[in-house]
């Protein structure tokens, strides 16, 4: 059960300034303490590369798509809305009977493919097989059979007198969503990350300690470019947490490790790319030592920047922006909630110091965000260093309701509507977020719920 | 102190989370595991440094006196065994043939296996290159991981390397006063490059109760991470006990236990059944443990303050 609001969201860097627009598809929302289950959390949010349509995962196995409507000439000052496009199940859950395991059908990532004909194509994976599904229209159908009558009938020869050629008839709008592939049993461990190539005909898969490439039209086979898997399982010290292929250098792909580093490989070097072209690390700062220090600089999600040159990483408690040329460190470091950093033996007890939280650029690499408790999330320009925390909550998603900056208080000087570290509530965490390629859109998911904001005074601007 | 009861209560927490890892729905998730095990190390390390600077203490204070003691007890263990293998609990049978009628030298193991408890020894796997296996399969990963920055920066050991260094600092004076019955241990910097094969290899199951805990950090250290290749283990914590204890323990050589079994044998306290292959044992026994000499009740105490907390975690698991 998710629930698509559209509230108004705060432009860049400038939380005070109102924008404004109606709530949609009320009906969409749940009733105010409709309880979830767990197969309704969302586990993954994509918009494809247009921004048109925007996909969500969850833990059920199921995908929703949303398309943004066309703006109407009778509300300009209404932008448009994402409603439901298609629901379908992506993934059941499957159990391996070899190695007496489930296999959960909550769907890891979802990544679309350009766009190529009328049809869209989105790859979507679960912890062990990856799916090409193919979403098309049905707007018109053949009426006039011969043989059949308009319910499909088998008609009587008899009363066949005459031959007629089926004509083409609009119809009500009718989505479809079929598998084309399905590219299975190429892992043994959990996948966590997939990406489609510049090149529009491979992807790889990359789980914990292997990545795969594919080619997308076949599925009985796939080429193995990375293996970190120790020949003696007990001297495995890392594994493979994100990958992605770079926004147009073919040849090029990231990958991250839990030990905080990234490697950048070059598919040219060579056919298994284990030794990488280059790699980031950053050296680990001896003053912050402490048991969970490795768990901590465990990188969650990497992300290229859409121009190519930077990258976007997340560990539990910073973004960091590296530049593809200097692999010493990071050109810069975000604080995403650093006073949990004296909690961090508390958040390893309630596990809360796993969570893999994902991070995003806008369209013009100028602005960072990424998740965090509480339903906040976060926003850093790069180019003012001002950063924003934002809620995406019920209550501040009410119609032409203001997104208020949040602010929590580690000490000191205390606000109104500060909120203590202590009252952060770790249920509620945003793990995915997502923003749209060109606009300032974004969408966030906090648990079963969805989110998307729109910046209207930018796109006022456009 | 006050680290040693944070690193106690973490490892007890980062045990409840590998155990309950094996249940959970999709099977074991391999990269929360080695996070697991990281920190699980990590406590552990700092509860054996806070350990052995204790240890360390009372040996310096007791050294004399005992000297004698260790030098009979070398003579006598000329037959061992390179290592533990022949000393350790688990396989009784073995350690009286091998030492017939030496009560101390089962001090040894005993200490050596609840020491061990925080260390991985006991593979089951016999293996020739004892020697090389001073660390336990963490310390030797903890070392390959942080090494591996290193030599990639080609920096000197990074300062992750610390709770190492001083472990090994601690160790290698120690190493000096130990029985020449044991291999020369070295210490773990000394270790060959990251990709030695521990020789704790996959750990079958020991039944004494410290034994059953440390083995059960090896192999679900181990099986976690073959876990995703293999099926689920069967065993868990709660069936070891059952387990006969047919399985010899080749007896990894821990450079740590070397020496600690060596400092218990200077004390000369008797640790007999301290560490039983029950649970419940366990506990009864370490009320024998209490009529130990003063010297080693020291340590004794320490072992079974150590003692009751671990058998809860297994219990509770």
């Amino acid at each position: 059960l998710t629930t698509l609001s559209r509230t108004p969201h705060t432009r860049m860097l400038n939380p005070i300034q109102v924008l404004c627009s109606d709530i949609t598809a009320l009906s969409l929302e749940p009733k105010q303490f409709a309880s979830y289950t767990e197969a309704d959390i969302i586990s993954t949010v994509e918009f494809n590369l247009t921004g048109e349509l925007l996909a969500t995962g969850d833990k059920g196995g199921r995908v929703v798509i949303f398309q943004r409507e066309p703006e109407s000439k009778n509300e300009p000052n209404c932008q448009g809305e994402y409603n439901v496009y298609s629901t379908f199940q992506s993934h059941e859950p499957e159990f391996d009977y070899l190695k007496s395991l489930e296999i959960e059908e909550k769907i890891n990532k979802i990544r679309w493919l350009p766009q190529q004909n009328a049809a869209h194509f989105l790859l979507s994976t679960n912890d062990k097989t990856i799916k090409l599904w193919k979403v098309s229209e049905r707007d018109k159908r053949p009426e006039g059979y011969n043989l059949k009558d308009e319910e499909g009938r088998l008609k009587g020869l008899s009363t066949v007198t005459s031959l007629q050629v089926p004509v083409l008839m609009p119809m009500d709008l009718m989505v479809e969503v079929s598998p084309r592939r399905i590219f299975a049993n190429a892992h043994t461990y959990h996948v966590n990350s997939i990406s489609v190539n510049s090149d529009c005909e491979t992807y790889m898969s990359a789980d914990d300690l292997r990545i795969n490439l594919w080619h997308l039209g076949i599925t009985d086979r796939s080429f193995n470019i990375v293996d970190i898997k120790p020949a003696n399982m007990e001297e495995l010290t890392e594994v493979i947490t994100a990958a992605e292929f770079h926004p147009y250098h073919c040849n090029l792909f990231v990958y991250s490790s839990s030990k905080g580093t990234l490697r950048l490989c070059d598919m040219r070097a060579s056919a298994l790319c284990d030794k990488h072209s280059k790699l980031f690390e950053e050296p680990e700062d001896p003053s912050n030592r402490s048991f969970f220090s490795e768990i901590i600089s465990s990188i969650s999600d990497v992300k290229f920047s859409h121009s190519g040159r930077y990258l976007l990483t997340r560990d539990y408690l910073t973004v960091n922006v590296w530049d593809l040329n200097m692999e010493s460190k990071p050109i810069e470091t975000y604080q995403v909630h650093d006073y949990l950093r004296s909690k961090l033996c508390s958040l390893y007890e309630n596990d809360c110091i796993f969570d893999k939280f994902e991070c995003a650029w806008n369209g013009t690499d100028s602005v960072i965000m990424t998740g965090a408790y509480n339903n906040f999330f976060r926003m850093f320009d790069r180019n003012t260093k001002r950063d924003v925390t934002l809620e995406a909550s019920r209550e501040s998603s009410k119609p032409r309701a203001v997104l208020k900056p949040r602010r929590v208080c580690t000490g000191g000087k205390r606000r109104k509507d500060d909120i203590s570290v202590d009252s952060l509530d770790f249920t509620k965490k945003i793990l995915h977020t997502a923003w749209h390629p060109a606009e300032n859109i974004i969408a966030i998911a906090a648990t079963n719920n969805l989110y998307i904001f729109q910046d209207k005074v930018s796109s006022e601007m456009h | 102190m006050e680290f040693k009861v944070e690193a106690h209560r973490i490892m007890s927490i980062s045990l409840g989370k590998i155990y309950n890892s094996r249940v959970q729905r999709g099977g074991i998730k391999l990269h929360k595991n080695l996070l697991v095990s990281l920190v699980l190390r990590s406590a552990r390390q700092v509860y054996l440094n806070d350990y052995y600077q204790s240890v360390c203490l009372n040996a310096q204070q007791h050294w004399g006196q005992h000297e004698e003691v260790m030098d009979s007890n070398q003579a006598k263990s000329t037959s061992e065994r390179v290592g533990y293998t022949a000393t350790t609990p688990a396989d009784p049978a073995a350690t009286t043939a091998s030492e017939p009628g030496l009560p101390a030298e089962n001090t040894p193991p005993e200490m050596t296996i609840d020491v061990e408890s925080f260390t991985e020894s006991h593979a089951a796997a016999q293996t020739e290159d004892v020697e090389a296996d001073h660390t336990d399969c963490k310390d030797k990963i903890s070392d390959c991981r942080r090494r591996q920055p290193s030599e990639l920066k080609g920096a000197a050991s990074s300062p992750a390397s610390g709770p190492t260094a001083v472990i090994a600092k601690h160790l290698v004076p120690d190493n000096r006063i130990g029985p020449k019955k044991v291999k020369e241990a070295k210490p773990p910097q000394d270790e060959g490059g990251c990709g030695e094969a521990d020789a704790d290899g996959f750990v079958d199951d020991d039944s004494v109760a410290e034994t059953q805990l440390d083995n059960h950090l090896v192999a679900s250290c181990n099986r976690k991470r073959r876990s995703s290749e293999k099926a689920v283990p069967p065993e868990s914590p709660v069936k070891k006990p059952k387990r006969a204890p047919s399985s010899a323990p080749s007896g990894e050589e821990e450079m740590d236990t070397t020496n600690v079994s060596s400092l218990i044998t200077i004390f000369g306290s008797s640790f007999s059944g301290l560490l039983s292959k029950d649970n419940t044992q366990a506990e009864a026994e370490a009320g024998d443990s209490d009529r130990d000499s003063g010297a080693g009740q020291i340590c004794c105490d320490q072992v079974l303050k150590n003692l009751n907390p671990w058998t809860t975690a297994i219990v509770a698991f």
